[in-house]
């Protein structure tokens, strides 16, 4: 039976703009950050006590070496947690019905269409506008 | 020559990782640009080097997040979201392709103007240069003052600037006690970060959390791929009108004379300002995006520019914010305690113009033609492949592991306070991160001369 705050930790939330399950984002989260100290500390105790580097390059390397390790979480977070959006790749809907669907009336625009600029009506006509929106 | 090898390698490095990154939705500029700038300062790297590398990850981010924008009607960056509906609604006319051409061409043309009026107008201003350093922390303090008036939350921004002063003055306190030094990184990139902190925080409390929780996932509906056109990189005059092009040119120059203005300001004021009167539906769409989207590129040119070249210390919205590694990177670049070594003193005039043209240029010629003709595919690829949950846990490990870098343990506690507490303005209070970032620089001063 899940518990309460199972069903919490398992919903879906909308942060920094998108969409996310609250459990994967929040062990995302861990990953990205142990990943990314543990790269630092280790490479750095590594490169400072066994010599491998000069002591005033240790940081830059070890700065380097948490970089790697954030990168690495994120392409393990990328195969571990799947992107929640839901693509629905759908028809190309006609100019004409969409300006009905939008409130706008196809005569009116048609007739705003013809009133402006040249190039404007020619790119239009390339994209075949002109027939379409004038049909009836 | 092997410093312009190094330079087109790093903007070339650039360019590929910032297309990626404005494909993904959301991902803010401040937020992505200066971590991942911060750190190749850190590195080492020549500061034309440095250019080249902001410069190149500018245009590209801000060609490539058209792409998620006009296909799925979600912003590819916080510069995209003012053209939102614009390219909504020539999605449901079936057009997300046309606002794609529309925009890069712009972003093209509008970089392709800014840089030469940016670099002309950073030489008539460079002799108030002096005048402007001498009255720094000051000019910090009205610039807070100032931008916190003209924001949409004017009085509570007002009233915010003394507590975040106080509180981040605080933090240095504390930052001393521990380190013996001050700190600037955990601090900086603790505000940049603070929405997605925020946003992760209140999920911490069930109740709080209810706003943002969502019971299904939602759809992202998105348009067939269609294929137009076969040249590699097609003239972007031939895919604006001459009216748009026009108003792309005039506004581009603009940018540079409002240079300490909102970028997004700049871009709703303008776009929705000068379409306003355009009746038919398409003719208005197509000028707003591409207006907009020439804004962005040229904002943020002239913006990191000018201050750069001209003063030497951050003096726009923009050199707070993304560009900021570029002025004050300690210890390597130093721009706000006295005395200013960075990009300002380190590159000459001459080195400013190569440098950023070659930047610009290896970032259009990657940007471009890959969105030309990728733009579908790539959208649908890091939809379907990369994971929001991924996107966020890496850069959390990234703002970790730089403030661990700059302070240690201390470094990320402060990072964490400065990133809940400004977080927290923002979502809750509506206090912009430009306001935040003005009152992290004038701090000192207001400490100094009002609470003293």
């Amino acid at each position: 039976m899940p518990t309460n705050n199972d069903r919490y930790w398992n919903q879906y939330a909308e942060v920094w703009n998108d969409l996310v399950r609250i459990r994967d984002l929040a062990l995302a989260n861990v990953l990205g950050i142990v990943s990314g100290i543990i790269f630092y500390v280790i490479s750095w105790y590594f490169l400072s006590h066994q010599g491998w580097a000069a002591p005033e390059k240790v940081r830059g390397y070890a700065l380097f070496f948490g970089i790697l390790g954030c990168l690495l979480s994120g392409w393990l977070s990328t195969r571990w947690f799947k992107a929640k959006r839901e693509l629905v790749i759908g028809e190309r809907s006609g100019f004409h019905e969409a300006l009905i669907q939008m409130g706008v009336d196809p005569e009116k625009e048609m007739a705003a269409i013809k009133a402006s600029p040249a190039d404007n009506q020619r790119e239009l006509g390339e994209l075949g506008i002109m027939v379409d929106c004038g049909k009836e | 020559m092997e410093l312009v090898a190094a330079a087109v390698l790093a903007a070339l490095v650039a360019a590929v990782l910032f297309c990626f990154i404005g494909i993904v939705p959301g991902t803010d500029e401040t937020a992505t640009l200066a971590p991942l700038t911060l750190i190749v300062v850190l590195w080492g790297f020549h500061p034309a080097v440095v250019l080249a590398w902001f410069m190149a990850g500018v245009v590209a981010m801000q060609i490539t997040h058209c792409i998620p924008t006009a296909i799925a009607a979600i912003p590819g960056s916080t510069t995209a979201v003012p053209f939102i509906e614009h390219c909504a609604v020539l999605k449901r006319l079936g057009l997300p392709h046309v606002a794609i051409k529309k925009m890069a061409a712009a972003a093209v043309l509008g970089s392709a103007i800014a840089v030469p009026v940016a670099l002309a107008a950073a030489k008539l201003l460079s002799p108030l240069g002096a005048t402007a350093k001498a009255w720094a922390p000051l000019i910090f303090t009205i610039g807070a003052v100032v931008i916190a008036y003209f924001s949409s939350t004017r009085w509570v921004s007002l009233f915010a600037i003394l507590p975040f002063a106080l509180f981040i003055h605080g933090l240095q306190g504390i930052a001393s006690a521990a380190t013996g030094q001050r700190v600037f990184i955990s601090i900086f990139l603790g505000i940049a970060v603070g929405p997605m902190v925020a946003d992760q925080i209140v999920l911490l409390s069930k109740e709080a959390a209810q706003p943002i929780i969502r019971t299904a996932r939602e759809e992202v509906k998105i348009g067939p791929d269609i294929q137009t056109g076969k040249r590699l990189f097609p003239n972007p005059l031939a895919l604006l009108t001459r009216r748009q092009c026009t108003t792309i040119a005039w506004t581009s120059v603009l940018a540079s004379f409002t240079f300490t203005f909102s970028p997004i300001g700049l871009q709703i004021l303008l776009g929705e300002s000068l379409t306003a009167r355009i009746r038919e539906v398409y003719q208005k769409s197509t000028s707003a995006v591409s207006i907009m989207n020439s804004l962005a590129n040229a904002t943020y040119i002239a913006e990191t520019l000018i201050p750069l070249i001209a003063f030497g210390i951050p003096l726009s919205p923009t050199s707070l914010g993304p560009a900021a590694p570029l002025f004050h990177a300690p210890p390597r670049f130093t721009a706000l305690e006295g005395s200013i070594n960075n990009l300002h003193t380190l590159l000459s005039y001459q080195d400013f113009v190569i440098f950023s043209v070659l930047g610009l240029a290896t970032g259009i010629l990657v940007a471009y033609p890959l969105t030309m003709h990728y733009a579908w595919r790539l959208c649908v690829w890091v939809l379907k492949k990369v994971s929001h949950e991924a996107l966020i846990g890496t850069f959390s490990g990234l703002i970790v592991v730089l403030a661990y870098y700059e302070a240690g343990v201390t470094g990320i506690l402060i990072a964490m306070s400065i990133a809940t507490f400004g977080g927290m303005l923002k979502k809750y209070l509506g206090v912009h991160i430009g306001v935040q970032y003005m009152c992290f620089y004038a701090s000192p001063w207001i400490v100094q001369h009002l609470v003293k």
